[in-house]
């Protein structure tokens, strides 16, 4: 191999076919994917994030988030048995995603319908603020920055927009910034739970068995799929 | 082993060796061609540079053990056929843990219509499509069609039944052409669920759109024609209601 | 470390290999002509190693301890993590990779680097572009795509500054008086390619003009596999084939076995990057291509080991000694055991529990600290005494760098694996409530916090030697800096203080 032209040629030809069989052929393949009509709803799904939700995407991003929390159910492993989702995550699902943040790791929980699974706004202001107000033990680091605090003066009243959780000290109040509304806007929209072609929602006593793990909170997720909404295969 | 060894002596630093003299004879050109501060080293690090191991490295040209290269053909066969076992038909539609997009099509719960009509195809393939043609559209002054076929299309499937039950003889008219064959009755050959399906199927097959008939509708036709004797007329048919 | 070296009059004369009428530079003008790229190149990338350790602490502390610093935004956790792995890779494991890989061209090349200038140039602009984009990573403007953090304003300083080095990389290998080729520099030669086109076509894809919805997943997953395997995997197998048999005395065995070795490597690496995302949201093809071809990555996996251990097998007992050596022992360990590692995981029974786990992240310090850190650092320790002309004042910190790397590295990826792979089982087990599923893990991660500090700890060793070599050095090079330096004695270039 002292051939220095040739050598360059394989160098090239190593690269070229990665780049062809890992990112040029799935892009044609699913690089043009585009939202599709549930049937039972009428809807576009994906649909676009708006307003807050779409800033709370910043947001998520600029924090980092994704090093901990994962975005995917996955077809293997407890994704499902934890009822992450009641199907698996499918690309469709990432279509309007800037950018797509499957996660790195899993210290928390998976996020990918959290806005089923948690959809208390103020739990999720003082799980923001103190992890450890909401599930003793958590290791999640506070954000307290999101949120300007203020000790309350003897028997003055919380403001409106302040945070109304149970756990929070009675001279304190709480209000959410901007970042931590948008935040959790965004949290709110992390949904991905409808039947398509390529996710079909597992049969009946999966589900069932399903269930018996399912923390109460979950029970939405559970739930049997109302209607079949199934998008043209290709 | 012991042989290479000997044969394939690396490049010993008798060769750096003989290359630092030949240094030490240019390197007054070669401080006095560059700017002093960013390549001359000291007269002390020209004549005593650090020891060298060994000079450059060589290899040798001994021949790759074949064993090595099996391997690589072995690990290669073994990533194949892992590949043609798991690779979801290449589809992009089809995620782990599914194989193909039949198989997703089988997961999904299927309307009685969407069974009904598959079965009607079936019967529909077997019995019907000699004379009205896969496509529907029949042969042309010989055998009417069923596609856009405004005999097809009514409101009720009411004549459709009995035509099927008993079959037709004579002249008819569809959509303005006239046709003069026969049509076999299908009352002892097929179920009513056979005959509901395939009502069903050319009631929705080739861009027909018309309501699904369900089985009982047959039976409730099949029982009250049951004394009919012989094929209908067209005529006949037509004097009828299309739906009750 | 040099006090190991042979006597010269042991050695017979090489087989002729150099072509006649093509002699090379001798060794001193090209370790001279040198000494400012190396110089620039391996001092940003100590005090990156510096700031990347010193975050990759805090960044590991505080997943164990989440009130560490918790009232500062820019040192939370989701940013603080990706700062750390930034400044590794790009700031460490980049610069010393560049340094290390111009000093072997040269070196193999026979001819004196004559780019200098231009280098030392693009070496600044790199550290300025690393510099602006960890703080922006801290400062919150993260891409959101791993180790491809930095922002669109970062990234093209990085992307200008590798095509300057690479360009003069090429020209000074271009121009070289030996043109019989070593395999250290097929790898060379490839990693200057790949990177620039992998690098530029992670950005364009992901950040200049997005691909949508997964394939972003997928581009992603396919340039960390790229970066860390195809620019710095190959620059420290490049590394590791030159100083193998330079430093045990013994050829390289079998020259065709490593080409064997380097292209089924290289093709199957390329295409080996998607196995993080199996069972993911991508069509199910992508991973179990990936599978397929790390799988068969064991061949050239055993191909290397089975290279190096005929190489070293009756070699030198002097030159088992030799700290040099011993990193670059370390590193084709550390190459073995993560390939091995790489190959359990690719198998779906197996990502089902170690996918998204510690375990991805400690494989991956693993790599950059283990695999490509351990023999940087070494070539480091080789080079830059020969460019200065002046050894390293003292050979025990070099040993105690060494040690410091060496229990370092266990205690991050063992923790972290086997840490993984228990979070994984219980991740699978519906049963475990997730609070306390998270809190079992703080013990593994504390211990690679540990890790990480030993690391630190040997980074300030090596940092007290170059101190130290750049004072004497200093002295010996200009009268006018000994007066800075009053208490400076002139080093004995060459001989051991």
């Amino acid at each position: 191999m002292n051939n220095g032209p040739l050598l360059f040629f394989g160098i090239l030809a190593a690269m070229v076919s990665s780049f062809w069989g890992l990112i040029l052929l799935p892009q044609i393949q699913i690089g043009r994917q585009q939202a599709v009509v549930l049937e039972d709803t009428g809807a576009y799904y994906p649909a676009v994030r708006a307003g807050q939700a779409s800033q709370g995407a910043e947001v998520y991003r600029s924090l980092g988030c994704a090093e901990c929390h994962s975005q995917q159910v996955r077809g293997l492993g407890g994704d499902l048995a934890r009822s992450w989702g009641r199907r698996i995550s499918v690309a469709q699902d990432y279509l309007h995603d800037q950018p797509v943040q499957l996660g790195l790791m899993r210290i928390g929980p998976d996020l990918t319908n959290v806005g089923v699974r948690r959809p208390d706004t103020d739990n999720l202001y003082a799980h923001l603020w103190n992890p450890r107000l909401v599930m003793a033990g958590s290791i999640m680091p506070r954000y307290p920055f999101l949120f300007e605090q203020r000790r309350l003066a003897n028997g003055e009243l919380r403001a409106a927009e302040a945070v109304k959780f149970m756990g929070l000290p009675e001279d304190l109040e709480i209000i959410p910034k901007p970042e931590a509304r948008q935040l959790v806007a965004y949290l709110l929209s992390l949904r991905a739970d409808n039947e398509l072609f390529e996710a079909p929602l597992p049969a009946a006593p999966k589900t069932a068995s399903v269930g018996t793990n399912a923390v109460a909170t979950n029970a939405s997720v559970v739930a049997p799929a109302p209607t079949n909404s199934i998008a043209p295969a290709k | 082993m012991s042989k290479h060894r000997h044969k394939h002596k690396p490049q010993g630093s008798g060769k750096s060796g003989a290359g630092q003299d030949a240094a030490g004879a240019s390197a007054p050109e070669t401080r006095a061609a560059r700017p002093a501060r960013w390549v001359t080293l000291s007269d002390e690090g020209l004549q005593a540079p650090l020891p060298e191991r060994g000079g450059e490295p060589v290899a040798t040209r001994t021949a790759v053990p074949v064993l090595l290269i099996a391997l690589l053909g072995l690990m290669l066969y073994l990533g194949d056929i892992y590949l043609m076992a798991n690779n979801g038909s290449f589809n992009g539609l089809v995620f782990y843990p599914y194989h193909s997009t039949n198989q997703l099509a089988d997961l999904h719960p299927k309307s009685e219509t969407q069974l009904a009509f598959e079965k009607g195809r079936r019967i529909y393939r077997a019995n019907c499509a000699a004379c009205h043609q896969e496509s529907g559209l029949g042969v042309a002054g010989q055998f009417p069609p069923l596609a856009g076929s405004d005999w097809v299309l009514t409101e009720g499937p009411n004549r459709l039944i009995r035509l099927v039950l008993n079959g037709l003889a004579g002249p008819i008219k569809v959509n303005g052409q006239s046709y003069n064959n026969v049509m076999v009755p299908w009352r002892d050959t097929l179920q009513d669920e056979d005959i509901a399906a395939v009502i069903t199927y050319t009631r929705s097959e080739w861009g027909n759109k018309a309501s699904a008939v369900p089985p009982a509708q047959v039976k409730k036709v099949r029982d009250a024609t049951k004394d009919k004797a012989g094929s209908w007329s067209a005529d006949d048919l037509l004097q009828l209601p299309h739906s009750d | 470390m040099s006090a190991a070296s042979v006597p010269t009059s042991e050695r017979e004369p090489a087989p002729a290999t150099i072509p006649a009428g093509a002699a090379r530079d001798s060794v001193i003008e090209i370790d001279a002509s040198l000494r400012w790229p190396v110089l620039a190149l391996s001092l940003g990338s100590a005090l990156w190693l510096f700031v990347g350790l010193v975050f990759a602490i805090i960044g590991s502390i505080k997943l164990h301890a989440p009130g560490f610093f918790a009232d500062s935004v820019m040192l939370t956790a989701g940013r603080i993590r990706p700062a750390a792995m930034n400044a590794l890779v790009y700031g460490f494991a980049s610069q010393s990779a560049l340094a290390v890989l111009l000093w072997i061209l040269s070196r193999l090349g026979g001819n004196r680097f004559a780019y200098a200038l231009p280098v030392v140039i693009a070496t600044k602009l790199w550290n300025i572009g690393v510099l602006v984009g960890v703080w922006a990573i801290l400062a919150g403007a993260s891409t959101g795509f791993e180790l491809l953090e930095m922002p669109r304003y970062a990234s093209p300083l990085l992307f200008i500054a590798f095509v300057v080095i690479a360009l003069c990389a090429v020209a000074s290998f271009w121009a070289r008086r030996v043109r019989e080729l070593y395999p250290s520099q097929w790898f060379l030669l490839g990693s200057l390619f790949w990177f620039p086109w992998l690098y530029s076509a992670a950005n364009l894809l992901l950040v200049v003009n997005p691909v949508r919805g997964t394939m972003q997943a997928v581009v992603n997953a396919w340039y960390v596999n790229g970066l860390l395997g195809l620019w710095l995997g190959s620059v420290a197998l490049a590394v590791i084939f030159y100083f193998l048999p330079k430093l045990s005395g013994r050829p390289l065995f079998s020259a065709s076995a490593v080409a064997l070795g380097f292209w089924s490597w290289v093709v199957l690496t390329g295409f080996s990057g998607l196995t993080s995302l199996i069972g993911g949201p991508v069509p199910r093809w992508l991973p179990a291509l990936s599978t397929a071809a790390t799988l068969a990555s064991l061949a050239p996996l055993a191909t290397f080991a089975f290279v190096w251990y005929r190489t070293l097998a009756g070699g030198d007992a002097a030159a088992r000694g030799d700290t040099v050596l011993r990193f670059m022992l370390g590193a084709a360990v550390c190459f073995l055991i993560a390939g091995a590692v790489k190959i359990a995981l690719a198998f779906p029974q197996v990502a089902a529990v170690t996918n998204l786990t510690l375990m991805g992240a400690g494989l991956k310090f693993f790599v950059v600290l283990g695999f490509v850190g351990m023999a940087l650092l070494g070539g480091i320790y080789y080079i830059l005494p020969r460019v200065l002309g002046a050894d390293w004042p003292n050979a025990q910190l070099v040993r105690g760098h060494f040690l410091c790397t060496i229990i370092g590295v266990a205690l991050i990826f063992g923790p972290l694996a086997l840490g993984g792979i228990l979070q994984g089982i219980k991740i699978n087990n519906p049963g475990v409530e997730y609070a306390s599923l998270a809190r079992s893990l703080t013990p593994w991660i504390g211990l690679s916090s540990l890790g990480f500090l030993w690391l630190l700890a040997g980074q300030v060793l090596m940092f007290l030697n170059f101190v130290k070599l750049l004072r004497g050095w200093c002295a010996v090079q200009c009268s006018g800096c000994a007066t800075w330096f009053e208490e400076a004695r002139p080093v004995k270039v060459g001989g051991r203080p």
